[in-house]
């Protein structure tokens, strides 16, 4: 593992970042929160309507951060063995060592096999499926037909869903949703990044084209370094004063897990660390508050109060 | 610090109880804090609606200034409960325009308890005790809707009804606990006592009476005691309550006025004074009487003192140690029939007695009455025909009864006994003690209740204010001090009836008192409900309201059989009460009182020198931020801004050892308060 100077480290970040930006347009910030996702190991969840560049965000993340990349379409009929793998009867296979045509079950590694997954509309499968899937995020590995299989590292999900509640759908229960440390939403783009947009080339082609940026081992060196982020008593006591908002006092049915209290950590020292600090400010937690917060506390929202990281950000000051 | 907004929800409660206190207030407050009451909740309901705005500082120094103004013009410089009553009930209506956040909800929920217990001041009747419990509950309902989750999904009814519900069981517990301190608490006498009624105000007797002010009474149903006797209840025309005595005459614009001489007359405080044996005759009674805020007690004849702090004059009065600010038990023992100064009176008390004013002119004054009483002493041979024969003149002559006389001419007494003819008690007692003044005899005017309504049901007596009387008493050589009524010559319903069944069908009883029960007493039902009521108010005002030290401990010992375990209870309170300030102040003292870095004060000037452009640092805006927002505004400083705050956010956030920061921190300090000094908005 190589040991990154800042300097590098901040050189390398902007580059990829500045390429993500001629792919997705005006989209800083978005893409900025999907870096700091993969930056702090968490799995990104996109809500966002059909067409607003999900799969080419993600796409364009694999191939600019060098890692394999597959895709799953789900859908209401879709099977674990279609995400895992199944192992299939070969009659002309051969068991290792011997000359002999039995016939051996061989295992086909399905599309979670790779380093980044996306998981496109997730919420249109069956709670089966998605446990699945679920399931291998959490754990890193897969048990199939009793053997255990570990996922390759890094591994990332990208899962879209989409907002709009369709027929059809099944969506992600809570439990389900705190598996991902973040979820952002891309939006539609201003007139200017639309009118680029018409004027440039095939975005999707310009994704699969894109160089790399960073290799694993670098990748690895920076979610590293993610943790070397120095978090000051004062800042952790703002963070805890909003867990603690969440939890007693802002009129939520149940607040943030420890959970998703060091996910928060994490994630506000990986916007640290995108914004080349070596310590972490209010700002950060600030920053990333929404995309950790909002989903996990969607259910425990009453109607009228859907932002819960708007309300409490307001309500909590920064200075105790 | 964090402040939650006024749940709208809550502010139904809040106005149902803003009108719960002010109703019972609004009877004793002048007619314009009705104006102000109702452009307040008008007002604070559109500004809920959204159609009014908030009141802008302009409007609420213009609103205070004018309420302070009326509340000084309708005091007219003197300061008394009412204006001072008026004054916290405006400021309090004033505050409810202010409402933003659930505090300011808090403050006006606790003043509306306070003006809610102001109440009290005026009235502690059972039905005001009733109705109090009931606004206490609609209090309580409102700071229950202040707590309510703003997020829950309940409708606007189902959450006021849960308010309601709440506070119902709340008011439910804390009933037995209001009992227990009722009962045990210990009773302190008041601090201090204030003087509750302007004198405005009050109607009563007054140590002064001029022709003209006891048919001022009249017009009052006001109570002024009751009476329980304790054996038979004597005849209504043997109750003669006698309260003061007026022995001093003057003339006032050709008016007669008789009052209270101003030599202090010795008292016999009890133990020390007379005390007839209870035997065929004496009778034994209880008083309770109202607030007067002056000394006197009142008392049949042949009075004497039966308890500590109550005294005897030599007119045959019980008087108190203390001005009455509040209402009064005392025990009272009369001997109607015995002989009051039989052997003779002293000289001094004789002058008193025979003293007549000169008219300004420095002649007699009433010339004619002087005549007559020249005439009747030389037709009869003794003081006892004189009298009688004065007597006689006011029942041969046309005299008649009203309350509502002309008014009298100079020399008022010649114009009352020959001309109008026509008066009241006032009028006959005054004109009589002034013909017997001129024979030589002596003669007072006795001023005092008379009568007053028997309730059958619980054999207690309650006198009002319509029940004042004037008499005469003379003194007769071999007698004694006799009584003579010149009214009951011409009117003797007045005193066989009282003044409410002799006048019920003259308009003039009464007349300013508006809706009064009394009034409707003709009918037999609103009669019963009358006394009934009346009998309940007696029957609290004996056990609730003079529920005092001796009684409590007389409960106590009943109860617990034994004196040493109400005093422990006394000490228990005591120790309790200690205990409970040293907490306070010890948690007071504790509260967390940080020392402050020099970079936060060097901030705080920053602050407040942005808080004069409204560009401030809000509470949950982080160093950064407001960096960046100074930065836009004062552009020409860009770069000490990023820098210095840069700086700070290190000295909050960033690893480096504190100890190389302390060594910058006042470098830093200094070079922000410099920047606070040099910022300046260029159009400002």
């Amino acid at each position: 593992m190589s040991s990154l100077s800042s300097k590098s480290i901040s050189k390398s970040l902007q580059s990829l970042l500045d390429t993500l930006n001629t792919v997705i347009l005006g989209k800083e910030t978005q893409i900025k929160l999907a870096v700091t996702c993969m930056l702090a190991k968490g799995h990104l969840l996109i809500e966002d309507l059909p067409g607003m560049g999900k799969t080419t965000l993600s796409h364009a993340l694999a191939r600019a951060l060098g890692l394999s990349y597959n895709r799953i379409q789900f859908t209401s009929d879709i099977l674990p063995a279609d995400i895992l793998g199944v192992s299939i009867f070969e009659k002309d296979s051969a068991i290792a060592g011997s000359n002999e045509q039995h016939g051996t079950f061989r295992f086909h590694p399905g599309p979670i096999f790779s380093q980044l997954v996306l998981a496109d509309e997730i919420n249109r499968a069956t709670p089966k499926a998605q446990s699945a899937l679920l399931e291998a995020m959490e754990e890193g590995q897969v048990t199939i037909e009793g053997e255990t299989r570990s996922l390759p590292t890094p591994f990332f999900v990208i899962a879209t869903q989409n907002p709009v509640s369709q027929s059809g759908t099944f969506p992600l229960p809570e439990s389900q949703l705190d598996r991902f440390l973040m979820r952002i939403s891309i939006g539609y783009p201003d007139a200017k990044s639309e009118l680029e947009l018409f004027n440039g080339v095939d975005r999707r082609a310009m994704a699969n084209n894109l160089p790399k940026h960073i290799d694993i081992n670098q990748l690895q060196a920076l979610q590293e370094q993610v943790n070397q982020v120095h978090a000051s008593q004062s800042v952790l006591e703002y963070m805890q004063r909003i867990i603690h908002f969440t939890r007693f006092e802002g009129g939520y049915s149940y607040g943030l897990s420890p959970r998703g209290g060091l996910g928060l950590l994490r994630a506000a020292k990986a916007w640290a660390l995108i914004h080349d600090r070596e310590h972490l400010i209010p700002e950060d937690i600030q920053a990333v508050l929404p995309s950790v917060l909002d989903h996990r506390l969607a259910e425990a929202a009453q109607q009228g109060k859907t932002n819960p990281s708007v309300y409490v950000l307001q309500r909590i000051p920064v200075f105790s | 610090m964090i402040q939650n907004n006024f749940p709208r929800n809550g502010l139904i409660w809040l106005l149902v109880s803003l009108i719960c206190v002010y109703l019972p207030l609004q009877a004793q407050l002048p007619l314009w804090t009705a104006l102000v009451f109702i452009s307040v909740v008008a007002w604070r309901w559109m500004m809920h609606l959204g159609r009014w705005p908030y009141p802008n500082k302009l409007v609420k120094v213009l609103v205070v200034v004018l309420g302070v103004g009326a509340v000084l013009v309708s005091a007219q410089g003197q300061f008394h409960l009412e204006s001072a009553t008026s004054f916290i009930l405006v400021a309090s209506l004033l505050k409810v325009l202010e409402i933003k956040t659930q505090r300011d909800g808090y403050i006006v929920i606790f003043l509306s308890f306070f003006l809610l217990s102001i109440s009290f001041l005026y009235a502690q009747g059972i039905l005001i005790t009733l109705y109090s419990l009931f606004a206490v509950w609609v209090l309580m309902s409102a700071l229950v809707g202040l707590h309510q989750n703003q997020y829950s999904e309940q409708s606007t009814p189902v959450r006021i009804k849960t308010a309601g519900k709440t506070s119902f069981q709340i008011l439910l517990l804390s009933l037995p606990l209001m009992l227990i301190l009722f009962i045990l608490f210990p009773r302190m006498g008041p601090l201090w006592s204030l003087n509750l009624q302007s004198d405005k105000a009050k109607t009563g007797l007054s140590e002064q009476m001029s022709p003209g002010d006891i048919a001022e009474l009249s017009n009052s149903d006001e109570l002024v005691f009751r009476v329980a006797f304790k054996d038979k209840v004597p005849a209504n025309h043997q109750l003669y309550w006698r309260a003061l005595v007026l022995e001093k005459h003057q003339i006032t614009n050709g008016q007669s006025q008789w009052s209270v001489s101003k030599k202090v007359p010795p008292i016999d405080w009890y133990p020390k004074s007379w005390q007839p044996e209870p035997k065929d005759g004496v009778l034994d009674y209880t008083i309770i009487q109202e607030a007067t805020s002056k000394k006197w007690l009142v008392g049949l004849r042949g009075v004497a003192a039966m308890e500590k702090g109550i005294g005897m004059t030599d007119t045959d009065l019980i008087v108190s140690n203390k001005k009455l600010h509040q209402r009064k038990e005392y025990e009272v023992r009369s001997w109607p029939s015995m002989d009051i100064a039989k052997q003779g009176i002293h000289s001094l008390t004789r002058q008193q007695n025979t003293q007549l004013s000169l008219s300004p002119q420095g002649t007699i004054s009433n010339p004619q009455s002087y005549l007559l009483a020249q005439t009747l002493y030389r037709n009869h041979n003794t003081d006892l025909a004189r009298v009688e024969a004065v007597m006689a003149y006011f029942s041969d002559q046309p005299f008649s009864y009203t309350l509502k006389p002309q008014r009298m001419a100079e020399n008022d007494i010649d114009d009352f006994l020959f001309n109008q003819q026509a008066g009241f008690c006032a009028h006959y007692s005054s004109s009589m003690v002034f013909v017997l003044r001129s024979m030589g005899i002596p003669a007072r005017v006795v001023a005092g209740y008379q009568g007053g309504e028997l309730n059958k049901e619980s054999g207690h007596i309650t006198v009002r204010q319509y029940d004042a009387h004037a008499w005469v008493e003379v003194w007769l050589a071999g007698i004694g001090w006799k009584s003579f009524d010149p009214t009951a010559q011409v009117a003797p319903d007045r005193i066989n009836l009282g003044l409410r069944d002799s006048l019920t069908d003259q308009a003039e009883f009464l007349s300013n008192s508006g809706l009064s029960l009394t009034k409707l007493s003709s009918f037999p039902l609103f009669n019963q409900l009358r006394l009934q009521l009346d009998e309940l108010n007696y029957f609290w005002h004996q056990t609730v309201l003079n529920f005092n030290k001796q009684r409590q401990g007389n409960l106590l010992k009943k109860w617990l059989g034994n004196d040493f375990l109400s005093t422990s209870l006394y000490w228990l309170a005591g120790l309790f009460c200690t205990v409970f300030l040293l907490l306070t102040l010890f948690l007071l003292w504790q509260r967390p009182n940080k020392k402050r870095s020099p970079i936060e004060k060097a901030l705080s000037v920053l602050d407040k020198k942005m808080h004069r452009y409204q560009l401030q640092r809000q509470a949950n805006e982080g160093l950064a931020d407001y960096s960046q927002r100074l930065q836009l505004a004062f552009p020409e400083h860009k770069d000490s801004i990023r820098r210095l705050l840069q700086q700070l956010q290190e000295h909050y956030y960033s690893k480096q050892k504190a100890q190389t920061l302390r060594e910058k921190e006042s470098k830093i300090s200094i070079q922000i308060k410099g920047l606070a000094g040099k910022l300046k908005l260029k159009d400002q």
